[in-house]
């Protein structure tokens, strides 16, 4: 393809786009990758961020373009311009923020106009967050519309590389194909200063999100 | 900005460069491009641009892209958004131009335009764009007429897009005059195009026609179809009343031919299939509301429906026409159509042909249960399967039974004979029809209101646990055929109350075999299943079926396997292991033998998620099982708590040290647990955690405050001299004080307060009391909620009957003179009635009576109709229930949107802290009022009938008869 400037490495490399409304998590998600850390504070994207990725597969090293993109209206830049010759892509909602995952068929649908049939991951991130409020079972989107679905936390690094696994199997069309080198991840973050973002007091009424140990009912629907 | 040759290659140079990966280029044209997109006529010269036929189709697809995102910002910007709309001499532009260029596009670019059209659409479309429609319909016609499906299928697909509106928005006047203007327009060119594109595809099959003629003609008919949706979505239209033969004879014709130059490949087989789900789409739509009108076709329709599903439910695919058809069939069943299927054998038919195949495991079942555990049983176990063909499917048969009871009995069961002796004949073979068995009897099952228990009718349990079930789990290798001996557990777990005691007990050994299993969801339904059988309660009975000495002959087998299943890959945090270990635990005798190994276990998983939170739910189960193993083995042998505290000690410390915030309201809580085990005289290492305590960082976070507060008052009871050297007490006070202030976290101040009276000497606390009341009596004026005032009542109550009325009068009004008859007045009488819960409610009933019959201030003649009140509302208090007595709380919680990453409480239940009665010496308060003031009546006779007949109502006069009548006291 004839791109300007068009980088290349003598392996496979595919374009990735991670989309999503703003304050998901696809940020810091993609950098935990190698060099990065978690980010403590929320600056958003502006336009879109390339990063390089690389795995480790045991039919050689792959690398994914990811075209970390702008969830915020304001800072969109040119929006789903940033998808055309996307070959994967990653849907992003934050588990703890209702309005992210109904937003999903949006970007679904602005992500299939421009690519059409590209392998598509859905990830519900900060599930490491104990009073989520999009649970797991409410997740039914990526059913009818054929993608995968992750669970994810970026922070603690849990199922990192869950999506981009199912990717590479889909786009190699190999489902045998694993990773052999973990991905040297930035160590997961355990400070997290929340000084800042001091929550409403009301939030001591939150009801405990757990079922109490005697639950008797909560397996069976 | 003028449309020329340079504009051409400045705008054409910036989309290929937005396009680069490096980020100098690309932010460079982005820059540009954003500057230009101010200038008049930037939409119009980019939508040339996308129509230039000399520059190459990525740089166009960009345009196309960029200039649909021009047109969402700028053709109606919000009012306050500081964009400049797009001038209306450029928008008139535009709307000329674009239908004809989204005709001539490419596919891809097509659809962007397509949107953009959409876009405007949303705006101007009817009444600010006229020519819209006639445009489109006579591009239409023009289109159909030369064969030029391209064009076809844009204008069909702009407008499906156009008119999607009428099948989600709300029903106003405006929608239905928009309605009828299409439906008028557009109705019959409609039905022109989808009969004439109806024709060609027929010869085209006729003739042999190749895939690349007949796809857009199946495309078309698609798009069609969803248009048809959108105009019959809100009301039947007379025009497709009086064409409904028309619609219809075509629907059916779809979905009863075959079309094999297309079915062949997965994606002809697709476009096809694509068209018929949108039509059962329309025919359940027309079954649902309309069922009047199309009662005439129905019959029809469920034979080639049915028909149809035959041929689809045998293949893996097609999940969206095989779930969108049976819906259909599903909602035939319930209507009152059912007699179709009252047939001879229609009904053992639809089982065969279309429940089991679609029940049947699939390829990507398998691929699921080895990949993705967690979904699996979400799917599985957690009633996540909706829209799943197997869960479908069988919603088909419920619909069925809704009217066919015992015909689907009848014909589910032999159909499980049948797919057991399938099984039987080759067990390794045909595996996955023992899978499809069990799994019907499962989703089948019906579950008792209320309770976890479920019935069946199908198959008799005991004998098909003992024949089918028991098998399996009896299996010696755990790890054959994982899907069969998971659909087991799940049976077992699914029907655990029928299985008699002794029959469960052999099985317990196996299900602690079975955590050994390698698959994940193996050993997470052994776990869940353990679990689940420790909860049954005895029928008719109060308590478990199962208790701690069942659990003895295998227990160190069973919490060695629970541990050592949570090292296989991806169960390192498996949540149904770790609640399995909560709840045995909770019901196993902890002998020391069975404690040390599990603290050891326990404390080196809790360091090691320690260094990275990750699953709550997991970790929620973690901090329990801690609990509730210090808990138990302490009741046992108090000697242990040493031990406990050698092991858990490092872990704390690091949660404290550093900061790990998740984790922080845990750690709290265990602590208290840990000071409230102690005996007198606390180790240094908690006293330094008690200086912790009191520092204002440690009280900034609200997930920490509830855990903090409980693990102050452990201390304050625990080691009540300690905590008030050194002017901490004051320290502590402050606490109270800030926690109070607020209508968000009063409670929690109440709760220090009360530990606070209930455990200091009054000579300690004396010198503070004119603090405490300012600061109640400061947030009374500023916020006066009735739970504040509840607690308030209680405090006071706690006060006096700790340390009598007279400090309690005597250092309230040290804060205003004689503020005690007010408080009484306006405070305590009305809200003493609504006060709940057993031991509040004796506790304040005895204090007010003890206020009223020993505070001179209320016994002086001029306080009689207090005096008066307060007894009315002590009789209403102990002689009405309570949910005669107190309304609904007004006051809603608020909550707040939680965004982002942060700590919450979560209270756990097994560190709770025990409630304990301030007032052991009385059992029975009403007893104790009438006692009281019959003594105190007896003393100035006559003096207090005339008060009670003044002030009490009537019903608490006469309940306070009966009571003295009761007791056998008198009121002179």
């Amino acid at each position: 393809m004839a791109l300007p400037n068009q980088q290349t490495v003598d392996y496979p490399s595919f374009k990735l786009v991670i989309v999503g409304d703003g304050g998901t998590g696809k940020t810091t998600f993609v950098k935990r990758h190698l060099t990065g850390e978690f980010e403590k504070k929320y600056e958003p994207t502006i336009g879109v961020e390339v990063h390089p990725l690389d795995f480790f597969t045991n039919c050689g090293k792959i690398r994914f373009y990811c075209w970390d993109t702008a969830g915020q209206e304001k800072f969109g830049g040119l929006r789903d311009g940033y998808y055309i010759h996307g070959q994967c892509a990653i849907i992003m909602f934050d588990v703890t923020a209702r309005l992210t995952y109904k937003n999903v068929p949006t970007w679904h649908r602005d992500l299939c106009r421009v690519c059409e049939n590209i392998p598509i991951v859905l990830c519900g991130n900060k599930v490491d967050v104990k009073n989520r409020q999009v649970k797991a079972k409410q997740v039914t989107f990526h059913r009818k519309k054929n993608l995968q679905y992750y669970e994810i936390s970026a922070k603690s690094n849990y199922n990192f590389e869950k999506p981009f696994l199912y990717l590479a199997r889909k786009l190699a069309g190999d489902q045998n194909l694993h990773f052999v080198e973990t991905p040297a991840l930035a160590p997961p973050e355990v400070h997290i200063d929340i000084a800042d973002q001091q929550k409403n007091e009301a939030e001591l009424l939150q009801a405990a999100a757990q079922p109490l140990p005697d639950d008797d009912d909560d397996i069976f629907e | 900005m003028e449309w020329n040759r340079e504009t051409l290659v400045f705008l054409s140079q910036c989309f290929l460069n937005t396009l680069s990966p490096i980020p100098e280029p690309r932010r460079t044209a982005e820059r540009a491009l954003s500057d230009a997109a101010d200038q008049a006529n930037y939409g119009l010269a980019v939508l040339r641009l996308v129509a230039e036929p000399a520059i190459d189709e990525q740089t166009r697809h960009a345009a196309a892209v960029n200039f649909k995102n021009h047109l969402r910002s700028r053709w109606h910007p919000a009012g306050d958004s500081g964009i400049s709309p797009i001038v209306d001499s450029e928008k008139e532009q535009i709307k000329t131009l674009i239908v004809s260029l989204m005709l001539s596009a490419s596919p891809r670019i097509q659809s962007q335009l397509s949107e953009a059209l959409t876009v405007i659409g949303k705006h101007d479309f009817p009444k600010a764009w006229p020519a819209l429609l006639p445009e489109l319909i006579a591009n239409l016609q023009n289109a159909a007429l030369a064969g030029d499906y391209v064009s076809v299928n844009g204008i069909l697909g702009t407008a499906s897009s156009i008119f999607k509106k009428f099948s989600y928005e709300y029903r106003t006047d405006a929608l239905f005059v928009d309605l009828k203007y299409c439906l008028d327009n557009f109705a019959a060119p409609l039905t022109e195009i989808f009969l004439k594109t109806s024709s060609l595809i027929d010869s085209a099959a006729s003739s042999g026609g190749s895939p690349p003629i007949l796809k857009p003609l199946f495309e078309s008919q698609r798009l069609c179809c969803t248009i048809f949706y959108s105009l019959n979505f809100q009301d039947l239209p007379e025009f497709f009343e009086d064409h409904m033969k028309e619609w219809m004879g075509e629907f059916k014709k779809y979905l009863s031919s075959n079309y094999p130059a297309l079915e062949s490949t997965e994606e002809g087989l697709t476009l096809v299939d694509d068209l018929r789900a949108a039509i059962c789409e329309n025919i359940n739509h027309y079954i649902e509301k309309n069922e009047e009108e199309f009662q005439g076709f129905l019959n029809e329709f469920a034979s080639v429906v049915w028909t149809l599903l035959r041929d689809v439910s045998k293949s893996p695919s097609r999940d969206q026409l095989a779930t969108t058809a049976i819906k259909f069939l599903t909602s035939v069943s319930t209507s009152v159509h059912h007699a179709l299927f009252a047939g001879d054998n229609v009904i053992k038919e639809i089982c065969q042909s279309i429940v089991i195949p679609n029940v049947s495991l699939r390829v990507e079942d398998e691929e699921i249960f080895e990949m993705n555990y967690i979904e699996f049983i979400r799917r599985d176990m957690e009633g996540s399967d909706v829209d799943t063909r197997r869960r479908i499917a069988c919603e088909l048969l419920k619909g069925l039974a809704t009217n066919y009871k015992t015909q689907v009995t009848e014909v589910v069961s032999l159909e499980i004979q049948r797919l057991l002796s399938s099984f039987s004949a080759n067990p390794s073979a045909n595996w996955k029809d023992k899978d499809c068995a069990i799994y019907l009897v499962v989703s089948l099952s019906t579950k008792k209101a209320g309770g976890a228990s479920v019935s069946t009718d199908l198959i008799d349990v005991q004998n098909f646990f003992a024949n089918i079930i028991l098998p399996e789990l009896q299996s010696r290798d755990v790890n054959s055929f994982p899907m069969l001996k998971a659909g087991s557990l799940k049976f077992l777990t699914m029907f655990r109350s029928h299985i008699p005691k002794p029959f469960a007990m052999q099985l317990f050994p196996e299900l602690v075999r079975f955590l050994k299993a390698e698959s994940n969801v193996v050993h997470s339904y052994a776990a869940s299943c353990i679990e689940k059988l420790l909860l049954v309660k005895e029928e008719g009975a109060r308590g478990n079926r199962y208790a701690a000495g069942d659990l003895s002959p295998f227990l160190l087998q069973l919490m060695t396997n629970l541990f050592d299943a949570l090292k296989f890959p991806e169960s390192e945090e498996n949540q149904y292991l770790m609640k399995c270990i909560m709840r045995v635990l909770g019901v196993a005798d902890i002998s020391a033998e069975v404690a040390g190994p599990c603290i050891g276990g326990l404390t080196s998983i809790l360091s090691e998620v320690c260094k990275n939170p990750k699953n709550p739910i997991f970790n929620h189960y973690l901090f329990e099982s801690v609990a509730v193993l210090v808990r138990r083995a302490c009741e046992r042998d108090i000697s242990l708590i040493s031990a406990f505290e050698t092991s858990l000690f490092p872990s704390l410390q690091m949660i404290l040290a550093n900061d790990i915030t998740e984790f922080l309201p845990y750690g709290f809580q265990l602590l208290a647990q840990l000071v409230e085990l102690n005996r007198p005289t606390l180790s240094p290492n908690y006293m330094q955690i008690f200086l912790l305590l009191l520092s204002p960082e440690s009280w900034k976070r609200s997930g920490n405050v509830p855990a903090l507060v409980r693990l102050l008052q452990a201390f304050l009871q625990k080691a009540p001299h300690e905590v008030t050297q050194e002017n901490r007490l004051s320290q502590v006070l402050g606490i109270f004080e800030k926690l109070v202030a607020s209508p968000s976290t009063d409670e929690q101040g109440f709760y220090i307060l009360n530990t606070i009276i209930e455990n200091l000497d009054y000579s300690v606390i004396a010198p503070y009391m004119k603090g405490v009341w300012s600061a109640l009596f400061t947030r009374v004026q500023n916020k006066k909620t009735v739970k504040f005032q509840k607690s308030l009542v209680i405090f006071m109550s706690l006060f006096l009957v700790k340390h009598g009325q007279a400090y309690l009068v005597e250092t309230m009004n040290t804060v205003q003179p004689n503020i005690i008859t007010a408080i009484v007045e306006h405070f305590w009488i009305p809200n003493l009635k609504l006060i709940m819960g057993s031991m509040e409610v004796k506790l304040t009933a005895v204090a007010a009576t003890r206020l009223i019959c020993e505070t001179p201030a209320l016994l002086d003649p001029s306080a009689a109709k207090l005096w008066g009140k307060m007894l009315d509302s002590i009789v209403t208090l102990v002689s009405r229930p309570e949910q005669e007595r107190v309304l609904d709380e007004p006051e809603m919680p608020e909550i707040s949107e939680n965004v982002g990453y942060t700590a919450a409480f979560v209270k756990l239940h097994n560190a709770g802290k025990k409630e304990e009665d301030p007032l052991k010496d009385i059992k029975d308060p009403k007893q104790f009022l009438v006692a009281s003031v019959s003594r105190l009546s007896s003393a100035s006779p006559g003096r207090y009938p005339q008060i009670i007949g003044e002030n009490l109502e009537q019903a608490n006069q006469t309940a306070l008869i009966q009571l003295c009548n009761a007791y056998n006291c008198g009121i002179a």
